[in-house]
């Protein structure tokens, strides 16, 4: 099995680091995105509970949370460079 | 056991061990100006993670939400957690990692002096010194207040504020000036647990007191049939639009900009460190905030019908009314811990900026130490003093002193990422960003208008944050100096 996230990372598959600049694309895209889910005011917000008991609102923080942590761990692994 | 004595003994034993831990780091505390100030530049993961975590997470979190949320609802977290939970790992990546390196390379150990020195120039230093100040004293007093104010409530006056007040200064001073950054971090590695397992712990014990044999989901409901509104977003106030993005960009930019948060990221070990503390730094913020406002919508329903400040009663009301009292002390105890792990990290790192960024660095290597500690004492007679002769204004300013950090932030992350930035950007930058800041300010009601809409709907905050972006380049490329002399200082 290789490293977490390896599906981020097609050039893994055949051994290869990606590249900077892409790395350094998807980080930008990423962050956007994520900023975008987060500035939310397209979205109905509604008060329902799910499942009888999650409200739909902490569903949505706790997803969006969810993917940032994903995406904070891919950061860290792929474009956080150590310079110790 | 009655709930006095249950608090007086957990205060006792708290008191113990914080000025334990305080006693076990002296030894190497007076050895070295870096080693009292920086610990050595060797804190690793799990003690800077709680440091961090313990200094960023005030006692407002664990009193002052609860009560936001016992009228917002749901929109509480949404606003505040999940943007705080990846903009400030990003800014420990943005500003935290190159500061570090660069302030070992430097030899700094304030965050003043660290950018004095890349720039050349003394003066940026005094200028950083004097907002970081300004801006950080309010927050001390009003830290102050909220732990005399609990230890009131909670012996039933039989301590008086002023008394409580000093005395959870003098603890905290005493524990810093021991053993300077690395007893406040082992401290907070305490602190940082209690305040941290009291709120899981009391989440669960509270959905049960609501929400009866059904737990979470009775509790859930209950609030739905109170009032559904509380599971949603509202749609006025901070939660339009401009003031919501206002407010993401200042949450998130603000912490990375507390002087006793860089200084802390100054004096980690590695970059490693700081990757390892940037993966566990969300999963944190859910454990505390997710608890802390459901505390205030599951109050809204326990207790409702109170009005406007009144909720910010609601965590204290939670605790006495579902909590045995030995845990119920404790919860008392997590508010006190909180308020210290924030106050001892300000009066080290205020202490240090005054020793070294107005002063300057001694050639003695503990001459820094000892007027480390002796400012320490002055710091902590200052915040005293305004507390008592302050008045209400000073707690105004708390709110302005939030959002005020951001107009640092250009500064901060240009002078470690921009080659060309230089001094005359950066004083630009600072200075003009205030001066917007605070006629936005002015535009949105004044000193407590920091949370109200300025011009076209946004806060004050990101008028500043654009005029500090502006001046920084404006004021680099208008002044002909291509920064080569900083830069080269500073080998950015």
């Amino acid at each position: 099995m290789g490293p977490p996230l390896d599906w981020l990372d097609p050039a893994a598959k055949n051994g290869a680091p990606m590249s900077k600049r892409m790395n350094n694309t998807i980080a930008w895209t990423g962050a956007a995105a994520l900023l975008a889910l987060h500035l939310d005011f397209w979205r109905d917000r509604g008060t329902a509970l799910l499942m009888g008991w999650l409200p739909q609102e902490l569903a949505w923080r706790a997803g969006w949370m969810l993917l940032s942590t994903l995406y904070l761990v891919w950061f860290c692994r792929s474009v956080w460079v150590e310079e110790d | 056991m009655d709930p006095l004595t249950s608090f007086f003994i957990a205060l006792v034993a708290y008191v113990v061990l914080v000025l334990g831990v305080g006693l076990m780091a002296t030894r190497r505390a007076g050895s070295s100006s870096e080693e009292y100030f920086l610990a050595g530049r060797g804190l690793g993961t799990l003690v800077l993670f709680m440091a961090l975590f313990g200094t960023n997470c005030t006692a407002f979190v664990l009193v002052g939400i609860p009560g936001q949320a016992y009228h917002d609802g749901l929109g509480v977290f949404s606003i505040n957690a999940p943007i705080i939970a990846l903009g400030i790992p990003l800014t420990f990546w943005a500003i935290g990692s190159p500061a570090r390196r660069l302030a070992r390379e430097l030899g700094a150990m304030t965050p003043a002096e660290l950018y004095s020195r890349r720039f050349g120039s003394r003066a940026v230093g005094v200028v950083m010194f004097a907002f970081f100040t300004i801006y950080t004293l309010p927050y001390m007093v009003t830290a102050i207040r909220g732990a005399a104010v609990t230890l009131t409530v909670v012996t039933e006056g039989q301590i008086p504020e002023w008394i409580g007040g000093a005395a959870v200064l003098v603890i905290a001073l005493v524990y810093t000036s021991l053993g300077g950054m690395r007893a406040t971090a082992w401290t907070n590695v305490l602190q940082g647990a209690i305040f941290l397992g009291f709120m899981v712990a009391a989440f669960f014990v509270f959905a049960n007191g609501v929400g009866g044999d059904d737990g979470i989901a009775g509790a859930m409901r209950a609030v739905r049939d109170h009032d559904p509104e509380l599971l949603g977003v509202q749609e006025t106030g901070l939660y339009t639009p401009a003031a919501w993005t206002s407010w993401s960009l200042a949450i998130s930019l603000t912490v990375v900009a507390f002087p006793h948060m860089l200084v802390r990221l100054m004096a980690a070990d590695s970059d490693r460190t700081l990757k390892n503390i940037c993966r566990l730094y969300p999963v944190a913020l859910i454990a505390l905030w997710a608890p802390a406002v459901m505390v205030g919508v599951f109050g809204a329903v326990a207790f409702p019908g109170l009005e406007g400040k009144e909720s910010d009663r609601i965590f204290s009301m939670m605790v006495t009314e579902y909590l045995p009292p030995a845990l119920s002390a404790l919860g008392f105890l997590a508010v006190l811990a909180a308020v210290m792990s924030t106050l001892d990290a300000q009066i080290l790192t205020l202490g240090s900026m005054l020793s070294r960024d107005i002063l300057r660095p001694s050639e003695d290597p503990k001459g820094d130490v000892r007027r480390g500690r002796a400012f320490g004492v002055v710091i902590a007679v200052a915040v005293f003093v305004l507390w008592r002769v302050g008045g209400q204004s000073i707690f105004s300013l708390a709110s302005v002193s939030f959002s005020g950090y951001v107009t640092l932030t250009p500064v901060l992350f240009l002078g470690l990422r921009w080659r060309r930035f230089n001094a005359a950007g950066a004083l630009t930058s600072i200075l003009g960003a205030n001066a917007v800041y605070f006629l936005a300010l002015e535009s949105a009601g004044g000193l407590g208008g920091a949370m109200s809409p300025a011009w076209f709907g946004f806060l004050p905050v990101m008028w500043g944050f654009l005029a500090g972006c502006a001046g920084a380049v404006l004021g680099t490329y208008l002044s002909g100096d291509r920064g080569e002399a900083g830069a080269a200082a500073s080998g950015t």
